[in-house]
């Protein structure tokens, strides 16, 4: 079962910096985590759908030159 | 508001009405662009609708079909009939904004399939028309253009993306217009402006040129003032195209000879959570007497039950918050002033979400397709409200329903976002106006590919009823 931490303003300004590249002032991300929390509550119900056997509809198709397809 | 469209104007007409005038040379193709040239620069200044009028542009392209129609090369029943574009839309020198200072200076050297396949269609292209930035949002309200203003009241926000659109086609400062929807921006503007939007099955129609919002949930669709109008506009939306991978190849058939007005025995849905009991009551009561006349016109109505689709939130905000800033990511880097700050703020808070959840998101889709599919066994249609809410008022974020505070711009997209999860064809149509005035529409839904299902029971309705032809006073017709 997830277990999930509060958002914190240091994780999104490391993940921010660190990790996207873009960082943002300590402020921002204060703000950020007030914003992200609650989303993250919603998101999070998404980890407890019946989707174990349910892939992705992304489908991946070979890229081929236009006068190679038959 | 004023009663029942009675203006002679040509402009005025439904695009149906107005391309057999145009086919039986009763009315000139210039005339016709002249009078809505006419209508935006008398009402643009008020709307804001407009961000880039082609004026010359539009004036030679008339002449052109006056000449075509003169000498009998017929294009169809929108030759010479004027449209504009949602500002997302590549238009062949004519800049392309999408709302934003990043691309002001945009002008693209060819033109998306969609506005290609309208050219050829012989339509007159009037201008562009304004969007939420990026068309990343439900109010329309962050525009480096401003917001456009809801005819209705102009306090109140358009909803969006696609707000111009909305506004211009239901001020008849245009025929019809295109939108495009990726949580529901098609439909969202028509419900909060009284218009008709036509969001159809994910694949029928080209993404080619249109400035991406989502690549998994952008939907090219027009918006218009009557059904049988977006039957008409659909059929340059739809087919295959080359350029857009993800366009089926399936014959198109033709949308408007669906539209027979007979709705007997058809089998429509009304789901039995979510859609109804999370909206505003007045809304609630309006939709369910829209649902009571398909029930007069033969129709056989009754609840369905959708499991899994209290998730639809939640899936939605991922990929709303994953997809978007993946493709703007450079531009965050490099130029974030260029943004709106709300658009900013959103893109940046991409940087959070985690693969895992996208890919939930994404599987979540699968499941959900699955419950409407099962619904789909027993109902040829479904109906819910197009909005939760009518329009709010452009200053207020927050919104009170059934007792409960919400964000608007959430609240905005609940009704409407299941539909590009499961990428199924949904059509926005006119069906009452609260106590304080301001448009109330329904949404029919259908199964994969099916408008022609959903186009005639909306048409039926429309036959039966008078919502479409009311305008907001600001007209003074």
């Amino acid at each position: 079962m997830h277990e999930r931490k509060p958002v914190s303003p240091e994780t999104l300004e490391g993940v921010a910096s660190e990790l996207a590249g873009l960082p943002i002032s300590s402020r921002l991300a204060g703000k950020h985590a007030d914003v992200f929390e609650p989303l993250m509550e919603a998101i999070e119900t998404l980890r407890t759908l019946p989707i174990k056997e349910v892939a992705p509809p992304l489908v991946f198709v070979p890229e081929e030159a236009q006068d190679d397809r038959r | 508001m004023t009663d029942v469209r009675t203006t002679t104007d040509v402009n005025a007409l439904p695009v149906s009405e107005l391309g057999e005038l145009l086919r039986k040379k009763e009315v000139s193709p210039v005339e016709v662009t002249k009078s809505y040239l006419d209508r935006i620069s008398e009402y643009n200044h008020k709307v804001n609708a407009y961000v880039t009028v082609t004026e010359d542009e539009a004036l030679t392209s008339a002449r052109q079909a006056e000449k075509e129609i003169q000498r009998g090369d017929y294009r169809g029943p929108l030759h010479g009939v004027p449209i504009a574009h949602k500002d997302i839309y590549w238009t062949k020198g004519v800049r392309t904004t999408a709302g934003s200072r990043v691309l002001m200076d945009f002008v693209p050297e060819e033109d998306s399939t969609v506005v290609a396949n309208y050219r050829a269609a012989g339509t007159i292209m009037l201008g562009k028309l304004n969007t939420h930035e990026f068309a990343y949002g439900s109010t329309n309200k962050p525009s480096a253009f401003g917001p456009p203003r809801n005819p209705w009241d102009p306090d109140r926000q358009t909803g969006g993306s696609s707000g111009g659109s909305a506004v211009a086609t239901l001020m008849s400062m245009c025929g019809a217009s295109t939108g495009s929807d990726s949580g529901g921006s098609i439909r969202m503007p028509s419900g909060a402006c009284g218009t008709v939007g036509m969001k159809p099955t994910y694949g029928l129609g080209s993404r080619y040129g249109v400035i991406p919002l989502m690549w998994t949930m952008d939907h090219p669709g027009p918006i218009t003032r009557t059904v049988r109008d977006a039957a008409l506009m659909l059929q340059p939306v739809a087919g295959y195209d080359p350029k857009d991978p993800t366009t089926v190849q399936r014959s198109i058939p033709d949308y408007s000879a669906a539209l027979t007005g007979d709705v007997k025995g058809l089998r429509v849905g009304v789901p039995t959570t979510y859609f109804y009991d999370r909206a505003d009551p007045e809304v609630d009561a309006t939709v369910r007497k829209a649902v009571e006349k398909l029930s007069e016109l033969g129709a056989e109505v009754e609840e369905v039950e959708l499991p899994y689709i209290e998730y639809a939130g939640a899936a939605s905000l991922v990929l709303h918050l994953a997809e978007p800033p993946a493709y703007h990511d450079d531009t965050i880097a490099s130029h974030p002033e260029l943004f709106t700050d709300s658009i900013r703020e959103q893109i940046r808070l991409g940087s959070y979400i985690l693969a895992k959840d996208y890919l939930h998101a994404q599987r979540y889709r699968r499941l959900l397709g699955q419950s409407f599919a099962t619904a789909f066994k027993e109902f040829d249609a479904l109906v819910t409200p197009v909005l939760p809410i009518p329009a709010t008022r452009s200053a207020d974020e927050k919104v009170i329903v059934r007792g409960r505070e919400e964000e608007v711009f959430f609240t905005m997209l609940r009704n409407t976002e299941p539909m590009d999860l499961t990428g199924l064809p949904a059509l926005a149509v006119p069906c009452g106006f609260s106590v304080l005035g301001l448009p109330i529409g329904m949404q029919i839904v259908g199964k994969p590919f099916d408008e022609e299902t959903v186009l005639r029971v909306g048409d039926a309705y429309e036959q039966a009823t008078d919502w479409h032809k009311k305008l907001p006073a600001l007209l003074d017709v």
